[in-house]
């Protein structure tokens, strides 16, 4: 990576390389928080800023990790993140934090996170790995977003708990907060996205 | 430098172990005052729920401070043994859950007991759940029937449990109504007047709750008192009198027996 491209770097997740749409990791979690649009903003932004971190940790590291135990040093590095990100939380947004509790300590097990330290922050320099890993968290962040703006707005009726719909006289739709129905979504993404990319459809 | 001998393995492991959890000592001393500040209000907001105050998120404190008439530690024979601070808004004192813990393996048992302005008296309790511990606060008016009662959890399932405290429609605001003088029973397909029906596939976690309840109501049995014992043989007509006198004059069990009596002839 001697010609390091910041904006291909940073960008590639976003779209074309997406870890919910294109990779299909991480989709634990964007099942379970996608039924609010604030919980998605904060665990986007939790999964973005522990994603880039521990990216750049491990990359930063990289040259000293004794191979054996690679796996259990990207384990700790990430745990660390995210228990910093949980004790942050905790004294700052509080709510937020209650809402997001079981979320925040499954970070740790997000696909996304190893699978970008262990694909790229172990053989690229610190900077590219943050900004891969920023990029990849945006990525995940964007698809977590779209899919709690739709599971929201026709679930509830209302926008970052603010009345949209429902002074219009809709009624929400109880299937949209089910689980089920942020898979059907995703499904809906990916679908839009594979029509969008021609190179990412299977013969 | 060879990164892959045994003897750096075992040191570099250390180094890093012994460098995370520096820092994450210092990140939880750092934060520590801040997030039991937060916990506090949380209880709080939790205490005026049961008392079926409302309030917005920024002024919980201050609601609290309104309407609170004293907050007092009773022990297990209802004997007050001290109070907690409401005068300042600064240094408000509640029971927190690692307290009521404490308090229910304690041989003397100093108990929260939070009397509010509107006449409800909210008491806290504590148990375990299916995944972790859980907790409620119940409001309790001077009849001794629960006005409200409201739950908390730490890890429950997640759109079973969970609903203890997220759909309080389902199993909280069924407790409304019911006489903390006799047990009330949760369990399945209950239709009994004092029992309340557990959430379906949440069994567990209900139940859990429901032995919480009667524990810890059975721990306030000496503050609030009997609604038998003053009157043994006519339970039904003293129900109104024992609440407003500790002790049953009889009168209206007389006047009750004689007018039973009367209708039967």
């Amino acid at each position: 990576m001697k010609n390091f491209d910041f904006k291909e770097t940073f960008l590639n997740p976003i779209f074309k390389g997406n870890p919910i749409s294109v990779l299909v990791l991480g989709i634990c979690s964007s099942l379970a928080v996608t039924v609010e649009l604030k919980g998605a903003c904060v665990m986007g932004l939790s999964v973005m800023i522990v994603t880039a971190m521990s990216s750049l940790i491990c990359s930063l590291l990289r040259n000293t990790i004794p191979n054996r135990i690679r796996i259990i040093v990207q384990l700790v590095v990430v745990a660390l993140m995210v228990i910093l990100v949980d004790q942050v939380l905790k004294a700052y947004a509080y709510s937020v934090s209650k809402t997001l509790s079981v979320y925040i300590g499954l970070i740790i097990t997000n696909c996304i996170v190893m699978g970008r330290i262990e694909a790229y922050a172990l053989g690229n320099k610190p900077f590219a790995s943050f900004m891969d890993g920023l990029g990849n968290g945006v990525g995940y962040a964007l698809i977590l977003i779209i899919v709690a703006f739709f599971r929201e707005l026709l679930g509830s009726g209302t926008l970052f708990g603010f009345d949209v719909l429902n002074r219009f006289g809709y009624v929400p739709n109880g299937l949209m907060i089910l689980p089920p129905m942020a898979l059907i979504l995703l499904g809906c993404i990916i679908w839009v996205q594979r029509s969008i990319q021609k190179d990412l459809q299977e013969k | 430098m060879n990164t892959n001998s045994n003897t750096y393995t075992v040191i570099y492991s250390t180094i890093l172990v012994v460098v995370v959890a520096a820092v994450l000592a210092f990140a939880a001393t750092a934060l520590k005052g801040k997030q039991e500040e937060n916990v506090k209000v949380d209880t709080i907001s939790q205490i005026l729920t049961a008392a079926g105050l409302e309030y917005n998120e920024g002024d919980v404190l201050q609601v609290y401070k309104e309407n609170i008439k004293e907050a007092i530690l009773v022990n297990a024979e209802g004997q007050e043994v001290g109070t907690l601070n409401t005068e300042a808004i600064e240094s408000l004192q509640v029971y927190g859950n690692s307290e009521l813990k404490a308090q229910m393996a304690a041989d003397q048992k100093s108990l929260p007991v939070y009397i509010f302005n509107n006449g409800v008296t909210v008491v806290p309790c504590y148990g375990a759940g299916l995944w972790g511990p859980i907790w409620g606060y119940i409001g309790v008016q001077g009849d001794l029937t629960i006005t409200k009662a409201t739950f908390g959890h730490k890890g429950e399932t997640p759109g079973l449990g969970a609903k203890i405290t997220d759909m309080p429609e389902v199993f909280a605001d069924k407790f409304t109504g019911k006489t903390i003088t006799a047990e009330i029973l949760v369990a399945k397909n209950v239709t009994g007047a004092n029992d309340v029906n557990a959430i379906s596939g949440a069994t567990i976690t209900s139940t859990a709750a429901g032995v919480m309840v009667n524990q810890w109501l059975g721990f306030y049995k000496g503050y609030f008192g009997e609604a038998q014992p003053c009157c043994a043989d006519c339970q039904e007509c003293c129900e109104a009198c024992c609440a407003e006198t500790e002790q049953c004059t009889k009168d209206c069990c007389a006047a009750e027996e004689v007018a039973v009596e009367v209708s039967n002839n």
